[in-house]
């Protein structure tokens, strides 16, 4: 079931909806999962299927809202199946029709603009507040490991990450206003 | 104050840092008031989105198209990927007079000959078989089919006489021209690879081209006229024979009794079957019940009416026995099962029963 069978018109009019999509589905299904390869597979699989749906599907203005419930209910039924256990799951599950991701989130704003945004605000951080929340978030590192490796006290690691999270909450409001 | 160590062990906690009894304290700390559940929760998205920073998680968009792209051209290597749907109306365009010269009808007299054969081939209901005829074309024959050889095979002629499935690979020989008879229609070969599915006691006769060119003659108006259609590479042919009724040129029908596809994406997987994948298009239970009976050597009973109305796009992939095939069909569909040695029931799930 190639392509090379299918109208050039079909290929072109799939590609376009892939390219447009794709990253924005993949920032929203990291959002829910918190786990960007499982994301990632989410919104391929999905892609996969409308593609292999595409003699039933007409592509219209529906189709952003159609594709974003169906990543919207993959990602659910991810979370259903994995281990993880937490009040986020939770809150996500036992509302899964009225929560704030339920809904299609109106992006303005493409990939590229999304990753700028979040290390724009990164890199804003204060110098020591930065490497901490770098060391935490991009290379795994728990707190102790953080307070061993820079010679802090944990309670500082502890401030610090909160901090970290409080200022970048007041310089990504307008980017999380795509979900609330 | 207060809020600031509220934060602190609230950011712990998104982490997954917390101790036990920190947990605890947040669980008490979102319950006693809902703006704090909506930090928690806004933050907690704040976290995720959070890897997008610099180049550690760039997606690259066009890697994965191309991705994508490799993924599709691969043939469908599947378990159960489809699911059950309620039809009220299957909506189908019969095409009989086709523009662009690619189908066209001719009409001519259907030779009634008494023929005589010098082979059998039989394959029961559970099997399936590949054989090589004496011009070195390859058939396999799907569980339940019959393949007769004509008497003069490779000499004066190259006629077969076939009741179920069977995938052809034609060899080519210009002055034989490969002929298969079966129950209403007869098609002819000119070299080709195409699969035929022409069960007497099923009501649909398909033919579908993988190469080269076939023609099928046979009755395709109701009337006694009978008619060729050629079909070339990638097209199918579908027929509802207990559907066809005049058809005039050009009028779509609701139940269209002839279905031809000019450019089926998938055009292999009409053969799959005889690399042991069910592939079924939007097709009704009841009929997959008539595949499995074949395929497993067993009687299926449907016994809830209303079940015979669910429609299945899906595949199997190597599924060992008739038990393993009805559990993936009751993880979509509100059916109950017995299997009883080789009879197998299928009943309606009541509303109200405990599920999984």
């Amino acid at each position: 079931m190639g392509i090379e069978n299918t109208d050039a018109e079909d290929v072109l009019a799939f590609e376009s909806l892939f390219k447009t999509h794709y990253a924005k589905l993949c920032f929203y299904a990291n959002t829910i999962t918190g786990n960007l390869s499982a994301a990632e597979e989410i919104v391929a699989d999905l892609f996969t299927e409308i593609w292999e749906k595409r003699e039933q599907i007409q592509f219209s203005n529906a189709t952003k809202a159609y594709i974003y419930k169906s990543v919207y209910n993959r990602c659910l039924n991810y979370l259903k199946h994995s281990k993880i256990e937490n009040a986020y799951v939770d809150y996500l599950l036992k509302n899964d029709s009225n929560n704030l991701f339920a809904q299609t989130p109106s992006y303005a704003y493409d990939e590229k603009e999304i990753s700028k945004e979040i290390t724009l605000a990164i890199n804003k951080l204060p110098e020591k507040c930065k490497e901490i929340f770098l060391l935490s978030r991009v290379q795994n590192k728990k707190y102790h490991e953080i307070a061993a490796m820079l010679d802090l006290s944990p309670k500082t690691v502890e401030n610090q990450m909160a901090i970290a999270l409080k200022k970048l909450r007041q310089m990504l409001k307008h980017l999380m206003a795509i979900f609330f | 104050m207060e809020e600031e160590k509220d934060l602190v062990v609230l950011t712990k906690y998104i982490i997954g840092e917390a101790s036990d009894d920190e947990i605890k304290f947040i669980n008490l700390w979102m319950a006693e008031d809902p703006a704090h559940k909506a930090l928690y929760i806004e933050l907690k998205a704040l976290w995720h989105g959070s890897i997008f920073y610099d180049d550690h998680n760039r997606i690259d968009v066009d890697r994965a198209y191309d991705l994508f792209l490799k993924k599709i051209e691969k043939p469908k290597k599947i378990t159960f990927i489809g699911q059950l749907r309620r039809f009220k109306v299957a909506a189908m365009i019969a095409i009989m007079l086709s523009i662009g010269g690619l189908i066209w009808l001719t009409v001519g007299k259907k030779q009634d000959t008494k023929t005589k054969f010098s082979q059998e081939i039989v394959v029961s209901k559970g099997y399936q078989k590949k054989i090589i005829l004496n011009d070195e074309t390859v058939v396999w024959l799907n569980s339940a089919s019959v393949l007769r050889i004509d008497e003069g095979f490779g000499k004066t002629n190259r006629n077969v006489y076939l009741e179920g499935e069977g995938y052809f690979k034609v060899a080519h020989d210009k002055n034989l021209v490969f002929t298969i008879n079966t129950k209403d229609y007869t098609i002819k070969d000119i070299g080709t690879e195409f699969n035929i599915k022409a069960y007497p006691s099923e009501s649909v006769f398909e033919t579908a081209v993988m190469e080269g060119k076939v023609s099928v003659e046979g009755k395709f108006t109701g009337t006694d006229k009978v008619s060729t259609l050629f079909l070339t590479k990638n097209a199918v042919l579908k027929i509802q024979k207990d559907a066809i009724q005049a058809v005039k040129p050009g009028s779509p029908t609701k139940d269209a009794p002839i279905v031809v596809l000019k450019n089926a994406p998938n055009i292999d997987t009409y053969n799959y079957w005889k690399d042991d994948v069910m592939v079924f298009d939007d097709i009704s239970l009841r009929d997959i019940s008539h595949e499995l009976e074949r395929k497993y050597n067993v009687s299926i009973e449907i016994k809830d009416d209303s079940l015979n109305d669910y429609r299945y796009s899906g595949n199997f992939n190597k599924v060992p026995n008739i038990e393993k095939v009805l559990e993936i069909i009751q993880e979509t569909t509100p059916i109950i099962y017995k299997v009883e040695g080789n009879k197998v029931t299928i009943n309606l799930k009541a509303k109200n029963a405990i599920s999984k």
